[in-house]
């Protein structure tokens, strides 16, 4: 039997010109074996081309060579809060006024962030296959050649993935890592930004809100996050410690990604908000995410004492996080009216309706409680369900079980991200509308994940 | 078996009663102790065996629970292209999706969600209907999908013997625990069991122009077959009237159930190579991956109140004609349906994780901004039967699932062969099972196959 079978591999990877290819490894089962089943079949069915440094920065479109400072994500959350003159995106990232030109920190960074490239529309200039190198090595196992690379380069529709083989070697030199691990997490990422995409690209460039600041913030920490998840134990501190460390800010903003939730897009009928009101919901907004981590639960609340993340991620009972304490968050602000009136009235109704129905139905089990006022009960209840567990469905209960707890976190924890990774590609999907009830949400959940990781010490 | 109350000669259009063949559906890994299926193959018409081995212990350690009692009821013959193309029914060799429907697809999978409300409902019903089966033009498949598809067959019935044995070679190889073409003869005469062909001329073709171990192709080829057989029902649906597969909704069903099955049993580099081996196949075989991800039954009849008041009902006369909609009591309900399903599958966040975390709950919540009403459970009017409870908590609605990918997938397949030993009825009779869910689950399968 001729052993040339074995070589395949599920994605189609070429050499364009690569001379580190060499020292990496795609026939390891581990980089197949981490990837979920949607990844899995992104990598079928996208080419992957790997190239030289020469090449990738080429390919590098010019409009994409931005990435934040986090010098300037530091104090950014400080000036932003200075009524009198606050704080813009210019700030943030000072290229994005003029829009053309690079980021005057992108030459620092350039070899952290320009190791991998996703295009959804490629363009295959011959300047890349002149500065290709290594023609004739002979490709790492499972790799086709120069020449298969040439041909798939010019003619193969569709989006393409290329990894800067020299960059991934010579960062891992420098960590004193395994160059593959490298290799991996720039690889999942790039299936990151695939899984991301819509059915369709942005016929218009300009559609695309990667140029804008906040949709390059949200787009890299989603991929970011993507490629994170699929490492465990040893080999996610060590991506974390080492990898993510030292990169831009939008990246490092991944940590925080699956913690804070992204509001319904749209919040209301488009182009129906005047100045004031997109002030107000924007302070809204603001203080939602401040106080999302930090402000505790009022008495009387599922949660006396906890802040509304710690309840999040602790408690099963996704239904206890519209009461009445998640209002005191956004008080005094547009956004309260919009929480009342779109949320959560239903939700308050229905228990209410089910509480009532309980009462009637159930006097004997309840008649101590039927001594109190009715509202007063019915907050008594919820307190007593905290402890004892939930009638209605068995799999809900409050637990101190530590292990238990730390599997309700995971739980919680992806559920967030799916939820806010599933609004960023449907907004995507609808062509990235630019009305403020759609961008004043995006925006100001990008400013929070910036502020909210520039903060964080888990690098 | 699954509906004891059901009279079925007075609900369903079929006289007899149907029964599913095989009645373990787990789909639990196998451990280290259990019993090796015997699994007999035969040698019909490969001229060269060398490449291929049936005695590898990993061909059978990968099957899982269902699939080993499976294997161990239903010979193998191996047999040569011609063999293959001869026994192949012409009626099969044809791909359903072809790139219009595909580019259609795109069109509606683009649609963003707010604007599906008005002027794109009548082409939403009118794809729906196609799925159908009505004004369905068949393709032959060519040479893209033949050496991807024509790799195995599952006939519920041995084939006229005589039609292979006069395209059999002169010298036919031999392998380990491989029997010789008389005792096929035998076997083929004596019984009326269904049976499995796997053409390993063709699988060797693949493996080599994909550059696969022919071993590999082969099991995945097996396994595939073997899933079809698991799902099939005693007095089959094949090739009648009432074979759902003839339809579009129904094809992309049972391969998806069958590919599903395939690439359950593999993990890690072999599972994407299996990957890249379906991405060659036709658009009926790409909801492997989706199928597991949502139930057929979600859309039980509580919500049907809820919305029947809401939508215009006169564009359904328009569009499906009065006979139709009055003989088909399901029918009136297409104005609830064509918008939630599509949008409510569109937006099901499993995609993300292996291990999918959904709560209707938080999409009430995300979806509340949209405009839209409750969709989960009715807020007031009669509440929901013990059906569909048990369907939210096994999918995991309200929070976690309580039912393990596997468990859902098995679901999904539990409900097809139910709706299959009721005879396929096409029109909703009084039972819970009815078509459009299938076909609503169909189409979700399309798109998420096509889109993903």
């Amino acid at each position: 039997m001729d052993s040339k079978f074995y070589e395949a591999l599920p994605a189609t990877i070429y050499n364009l010109g690569s001379c580190a290819a060499r020292c990496l490894d795609f026939t390891r089962e581990e980089l197949w074996a981490r990837m979920s089943t949607p990844l899995r079949h992104k990598a079928v069915q996208i080419p992957v081309f790997l190239v030289n440094e020469a090449q990738m920065d080429i390919l590098y479109p010019p409009e994409r060579r931005k990435v934040i400072d986090p010098e300037n994500a530091k104090d950014w959350r400080e000036k932003r809060r200075n009524p009198d003159n606050p704080a813009t995106w210019q700030d943030l990232d000072p290229s994005s006024s003029d829009g053309k030109g690079p980021s005057p920190s992108w030459s620092r960074y350039k070899r952290i962030v320009a190791m991998g490239l996703y295009v959804c529309n490629p363009k295959a200039p011959s300047e890349v296959l002149a500065k290709a190198e290594c023609k004739d090595d002979s490709p790492p196992t499972g790799v086709l050649g120069f020449s298969k690379a040439e041909k798939a380069c010019k003619h193969h529709k569709g989006p393409h993935i290329y990894l800067c083989c020299e960059r991934i070697v010579s960062f891992a030199k420098e960590k004193g890592i395994d160059p593959n691990l490298v290799l991996d997490k720039v690889y999942y990422h790039e299936l990151g930004h695939a899984v991301l995409k819509g059915v369709r690209c942005f016929e218009k460039p300009e559609d695309d809100p990667y140029l804008e600041t906040w949709g390059r913030i949200i787009e890299e920490s989603a991929a970011e996050w993507i490629s994170y998840v699929h490492f465990r134990g040893r080999e996610q501190l060590l991506v974390r410690k080492v990898l993510m460390k030292d990169k831009p800010a939008e990246y490092r903003s991944c940590v925080v990604f699956h913690r804070i939730p992204l509001f319904p897009l749209p919040m209301a009928e488009p182009n129906n908000w005047d100045e004031n009101t997109q002030q107000g919901i924007r302070s809204g907004l603001r203080s939602f995410y401040e106080g999302w981590m930090d402000q505790k639960f009022p008495w009387g609340t599922p949660g006396p004492g906890k802040s509304f993340y710690e309840v999040w991620m602790t408690q099963k009972l996704p239904w206890v996080i519209p009461s009445t304490g998640m209002l005191s968050l956004v008080k005094g602000t547009l956004l309260e009216d919009w929480v009342r009136g779109k949320l959560f009235y239903m939700r308050e109704r229905q228990e209410w309706k089910e509480y009532k129905d309980l009462l009637i139905m159930d006097l004997g089990r309840w008649v101590g409680f039927l001594s109190l006022p009715l509202w007063d009960a019915w907050v008594a209840r919820r307190a007593f369900f905290l402890f004892f567990g939930y009638p209605s469905w068995g799999a809900v209960k409050v637990t101190t079980n530590p292990k238990t707890l730390i599997r309700h976190r995971a739980l919680f924890t992806s559920f967030m991200a799916s939820l806010n990774l599933s609004a960023w590609r449907a907004y995507k999907e609808l062509g990235a509308p630019r009305e403020p009830e759609y961008v004043i949400p995006l925006e100001e959940f990008a400013a929070a994940l910036i502020n909210l990781s520039s903060q964080a010490y888990v690098f | 078996m699954f509906f004891k109350g059901i009279n079925p000669s007075q609900e369903g259009p079929s006289k007899t009663p149907r029964r599913a063949r095989y009645s373990d559906f787990s789909f639990q890994r196998p451990k280290p102790e259990d019993p090796r299926p015997t699994i007999r193959i035969y040698n019909l018409g490969c001229q060269d065996l060398s490449p291929f081995d049936f005695s590898r212990p990993i061909l059978w350690r990968r099957m899982p629970t269902a699939l080993r009692k499976v294997a161990s009821s239903i010979p193998v013959f191996l047999v040569n292209s011609r063999q293959m193309d001869a026994i192949y029914p012409p009626s099969r060799k044809t791909i359903l999706v072809d790139e219009t429907i595909l580019e259609y697809c795109r069109e509606v999978a683009a649609i963003p969600l707010e604007v599906e409300d008005g002027h794109n409902f009548p082409q939403k019903l009118l794809f729906l209907s196609l799925l159908k089966g009505k004004e369905f033009s068949s393709r032959w498949w060519g040479e893209t999908y033949e050496p991807f598809v024509a790799m195995g067959l599952y006939l519920p019935e041995p084939p006229e013997l005589q039609r292979i044995l006069e395209r059999s070679p002169e010298n036919m190889g031999t392998g380990k625990g491989i029997r010789s073409q008389e005792e096929a003869k035998q076997v083929l005469q004596n019984h009326q069991c269904p049976v499995i062909f796997l053409c390993c001329e063709r699988i060797y073709k693949t493996a080599e122009s994909e550059r696969m171990d022919p071993n590999l192709v082969l099991d995945m080829v097996y396994y595939h077959e073997l899933g079809h057989a698991l799902l099939d029902v005693e007095e089959s649906l094949w090739d009648t009237s009432e074979d759902p597969y003839k339809a579009p909704f129904g094809r992309i069903i049972e391969e998806s159930a069958a590919n599903w099955i395939a690439y359950y049993c593999f993990t890690g580099k072999e599972a994407g190579l299996v990957q890249r081996l379906i991405h060659r196949q036709p658009m009926e075989y790409q909801g492997y991956a989706a199928f597991e991800e949502a139930p057929v039954l979600f859309f039980g009849k509580e919500q049907v109140y809820y919305h029947l008041l809401r939508k215009d009902q006169r564009l359904i006369f328009l569009l499906l004609g009065e006979q139709e909609v009055m003989c088909s009591f399901e029918s009136i309900f297409l104005s609830f349906y064509w918008r939630r399903p599509a949008w409510f599958y569109q937006s099901w966040p499993a995609i993300w994780h292996a291990e999918p975390v959904i709560s209707l709950h938080e999409l009430d919540l995300h979806w509340a901004g949209q405009g839209a009403i409750h969709i989960t459970v009715p807020m007031s009017g009669p509440q929901p039967s013990a059906l569909y409870q048990t369907i939210q908590h096994k999918w995991g609605l309200w929070s976690r699932p309580t039912a393990s990918p596997e468990e859902r997938a098995k679901l999904n397949m539990l409900w097809w062969v139910a709706y299959k030993e009721l005879g396929a009825p096409r029109e909703k009779k009084g039972y819970y099972v009815f078509p459009l869910s299938f076909l609503v689950f169909a189409y979700y399968l399309l798109l998420r196959g096509a889109f993903s």
